[in-house]
């Protein structure tokens, strides 16, 4: 990936250990709008808060949350040009492993998938790591589930989480509730 | 034949090298293996509100018929079906790819699947394959422009028809729908005349047999009506089950359980850190 004078990743670690441009994505994460996602005994509700730069925008046009495959959908904080690419790259692969197993694909290897995606930006040459987190909520045979998935490639699962601006109040609800 | 060395591509995509080598083996004696062919007959047809296919149900081996009740009216999309006649896994194989296809396509558009896009990616695979994909498609579907019926040959042309039929009895098929169809039928005189059709590629084609699928797609519904008309039932199935006679008697039931081999290892010494 990238050209040849930039087969390097541009990810690289500081002396403390840490990768500073992942630690600008969550930065970037942080102020985007705020999502979130609550899993119920029998479904996952995912919300977020549809702020449009003006009102001549066309509403209708704006889709920040997404179907990945008929039982999986997701949303994003961040930038959406990022969300955008890995949500057709996520809907190809839900459509891959339809195609190979025949089986609709479970949640937990649609995120895992995504998350190796988003861990190869991380360390390819040429390549920025993508400034969006995303909150996939999917219902399949293990029930409902709610992941989230980090810049770094990390995914976690929870029972409620948001992201974003005001991630800590919209938390400290959820937590009480 | 071209003598110029084309670059194949790294991954993906048919590679031709061993055609050669399969003819120079025919020609020398040796015979091909053979595949499965459907020697089909199916159909489609426009009605009032929508689109019929009808397809037979026998995939035959040659000679010998491999499969009684298979299904040659194939997914495409929610609003569009395809039936196909030729190699069951290269029609199979094909709508399976397309339908794939289609269905990223709806998440990209947001829309339903139109049924010349399915036409044109059928076509374009078929074509880059030159004929050696051994599938004839009959499509038929209903989506925002109307209902539309199309027939695909192997090599890659199609044909937009408001009937259609395909396989080796599409003769028998076409005669009766050269008879009797008109324009602005009903649904169930639809129903009815493909399943004659089928009926009448069952009885006069070797090739096909067994039962009659329809599948009924209009704007918004579609019914896939799976053995719809069963000219063919088994009769010989005896209901009394099987018995032994007299002379088979059971003697004796003996369970020898067989010894495990069970292999005992000395402890040894724990791994030193």
């Amino acid at each position: 990936m990238g050209d040849s004078q930039y087969s390097f990743s541009l990810t690289t670690f500081s002396p403390s250990g840490k990768l500073v441009q992942i630690e600008h994505a969550l930065t970037a994460v942080g102020s985007g709008q705020t999502s979130l996602g609550i899993k119920a005994s029998n479904g996952v509700v995912i919300a977020t808060e549809k702020k449009l730069p003006s009102i001549l925008v066309d509403e209708a046009s704006v889709q920040k949350i997404q179907h990945l495959t008929p039982n999986i959908g997701t949303v994003y904080s961040g930038m959406g040009p990022d969300f955008r690419v890995l949500v057709r790259k996520s809907r190809k692969q839900a459509e891959q492993y339809l195609r190979l197993y025949k089986e609709p694909i479970p949640v937990t290897q649609l995120v895992r998938e995504t998350a190796t995606v988003m861990q190869e930006f991380t360390q390819s040459g040429g390549v920025r790591p993508f400034g969006v987190s995303l909150l996939v909520a999917g219902y399949d045979d293990k029930g409902p589930q709610l992941y989230q998935v980090d810049p770094s490639g990390s995914y976690f699962s929870w029972k409620a989480s948001a992201m974003g601006k005001n991630v800590s109040n919209a938390k400290t609800f959820l937590e009480k509730r | 034949m071209s003598q110029t060395a084309v670059d194949v591509p790294p991954k993906g995509g048919f590679s031709f090298d061993l055609c050669k080598r399969n003819d120079m083996l025919t020609q020398k004696g040796l015979k091909a293996p053979s595949f499965l062919k459907t020697g089909t007959t199916i159909v489609g047809l426009i009605f009032k509100d929508g689109v019929i296919l009808g397809a037979d149900t026998r995939a035959t081996e040659g000679p010998i018929v491999a499969d009684k009740n298979c299904e040659k009216i194939h997914y495409m999309a929610p609003n569009i079906y395809c039936c196909g006649a030729g190699t069951a896994a290269d029609t199979e194989a094909v709508t399976d790819m397309v339908s794939s296809q289609l269905r990223l396509h709806r998440y990209q558009t947001g829309r339903d699947s139109r049924v010349i896009t399915a036409l044109t990616l059928l076509k374009k695979h078929l074509f880059s394959y030159q004929g050696h994909v051994s599938a004839a498609l009959v499509l038929g579907g209903v989506d925002i422009t109307g209902p539309h019926l199309h027939t695909i040959y192997p090599h890659g042309s199609t044909d937009t028809l408001p009937f259609a039929t395909m396989g080796s009895g599409s003769l028998a098929a076409m005669s009766v729908f050269e008879a009797k169809y008109k324009e602005g039928l009903t649904r169930d005189e639809g129903i009815k005349l493909v399943a004659e059709a089928i009926c009448s590629g069952i009885f006069n084609d070797l090739g096909s047999g067994s039962n009659v699928d329809i599948c009924v797609i209009t704007k918004g519904n579609k019914e896939y009506l799976r053995n719809y008309m069963e000219p063919n039932p088994r009769t010989y199935v005896s209901s009394k089950g099987y018995s032994f006679t007299k002379k088979t008697e059971v003697l004796l039931t003996k369970i020898t359980p067989l010894l495990e081999r069970v292999e005992i290892t000395e402890v040894g010494e724990a791994m030193e850190e």
